[in-house]
């Protein structure tokens, strides 16, 4: 970012805490109609979001947190998000987000007895979104280590 | 007369529960802390999702019609969750709380309602039955520190009952905390729900909000996370307040179990007294015998 933009309150409350609450730069998150990114003075909107990983801008920095289910209310002044869970990368334990991988792999694989589908695909992709999250991004964040 | 040494056992006893009273009410002070702790942390997360729940309401769209809300439907069966502990010593706190629930069933059935029962925790699903209700769910081992997934589960519970019209309403007696000496068992009316119960604070003006994919399923995706975190927070408030009775409770107990030990040991030192005294008179008595 070559200027400094103008920066905006970006909250994300689950039921267990409130896990950020600080001004930044911009948001990139994962609705269920695909990816939106909000900077400072986007129009009101209220959205659903979907399981993936919500990135933010700060400074030069950036922030990367899971989010499993949850909407977005973005307003004048800041953007609200109301997450399930919310996670952030050093929050996740990757060993046991493998294991929920497998195990919902072979549920979908087996078509285990009284199978909810949908419910162990949903399972898949937050334990993908999880190791995802742990085993690095896909942009050039890793340059900085 | 008891002897000595019934009486010192007696003491004995007195002090082990008294130990066990006091570990209690250290336990239950603690747990109700951390209880007290979720409570506040999800507050933020709950008033959030009122708030987006009436901007909905309050847009354009506000007429919309989702089923958990006021209509038609004519209620016929009522759906009454009743919330308690899993175990007693904790004083009045089951008693008070499903009290209430049998006092607000009779009201029901009185409205000619047909009333059935969901049980959270073991005292209730027992005092319930033993009132006679029709308990058609029961949620047992939670109450004493529930989870938000817990009050998920059971809110879909809840929804899918209400959407094959197995009830028709749905109330939650609960008991609110007040504070670590005050807790009031309430009912609230969970569905259908009120629009006008939601009202928009001052100064946020929401003609200019978006929806997206759309209002309505904005709206049918906040309801159950709201449901569920309204569930959340009465499980959390009543789980609060068992654990604040279970202390007030214990602490009486311990002070209890204090005067028992003092009046005990004042007996015990009469019973020896009255001995030495007994003897020095025998002693006496023989020695004015020989002269």
């Amino acid at each position: 970012m070559a200027e400094r933009s103008k920066k905006f309150r970006l909250r994300i409350v689950t039921p267990a805490k409130t896990s950020i609450d600080k001004d930044v730069d911009m948001v990139i998150m994962q609705t269920i109609d695909g990816q939106i990114g909000v900077l400072s003075g986007h129009e009101p909107l209220t959205t659903v979001l979907d399981v993936g990983t919500l990135r933010y801008y700060d400074d030069e920095k950036i922030e990367r947190v899971a989010l499993l289910g949850g909407f977005a209310e973005i307003s004048q002044k800041e953007v609200v998000i109301l997450a399930d869970i919310a996670e952030h990368p050093d929050e996740i334990d990757a060993e046991r987000a493998k294991r929920a991988e497998e195990r919902a792999r072979k549920r979908i694989k087996d078509q285990a007895e009284g199978l909810d589908y949908l419910r162990a695909e949903l399972a898949l992709r937050k334990s993908l979104v999880r190791q995802q999250l742990v085993s690095g991004p896909l942009t050039s964040e890793k340059t900085k280590a | 007369m008891a002897t000595m040494r019934d009486i010192k056992g007696r003491i004995r006893s007195v002090t082990t529960t008294k130990k066990t009273t006091k570990a209690m009410n250290l336990v239950s002070s603690a747990k109700m802390a951390r209880a007290r702790g979720k409570l506040n942390a999800a507050n933020p997360y709950f008033k959030l999702v009122r708030r987006a729940i009436s901007e909905i309401l309050h847009t354009e769209v506000a007429t919309m019609e989702h089923p958990v809300f006021e209509g038609e439907r004519e209620i016929k069966k009522t759906l009454v969750v009743v919330i308690a502990n899993d175990r007693g010593l904790c004083g009045g706190y089951n008693a008070n709380v499903t009290k209430l629930a049998a006092n607000l069933a009779v009201r029901l059935t009185n409205e000619g309602k047909e009333v059935a029962f969901l049980t959270i925790g073991n005292k209730a699903r027992d005092f319930m039955r033993r009132a006679g209700g029709n308990i058609i769910a029961q949620y047992n081992g939670i109450s004493e520190s529930p989870t938000i997934e817990d009050a998920r589960e059971i809110i879909a519970d809840i929804l899918s009952k209400y959407e094959n019209e197995e009830c028709d309403e749905v109330f939650v007696c609960f008991t609110e905390f007040k504070s670590a000496i005050s807790y009031i068992p309430q009912s609230l009316r969970f569905l259908p729900m009120s629009p006008k119960d939601f009202t928009v604070e001052k100064g946020r003006d929401m003609s200019i909000m978006k929806f997206e994919p759309s209002a309505k399923e904005v709206l049918g995706y906040a309801i159950p996370k709201y449901l569920g975190t309204a569930m959340y927070e009465c499980m959390i408030t009543s789980a609060a307040s068992g654990q604040g009775a279970t202390m007030t409770a214990m602490d009486s107990a311990t002070e209890n179990a204090e005067n028992i030990i003092g009046d005990l040991t004042l007996m015990l030192n009469r019973v020896r007294q009255a001995a030495i005294t007994q003897e020095i008179s025998e002693i006496v008595g023989g020695a004015n015998a020989l002269e």
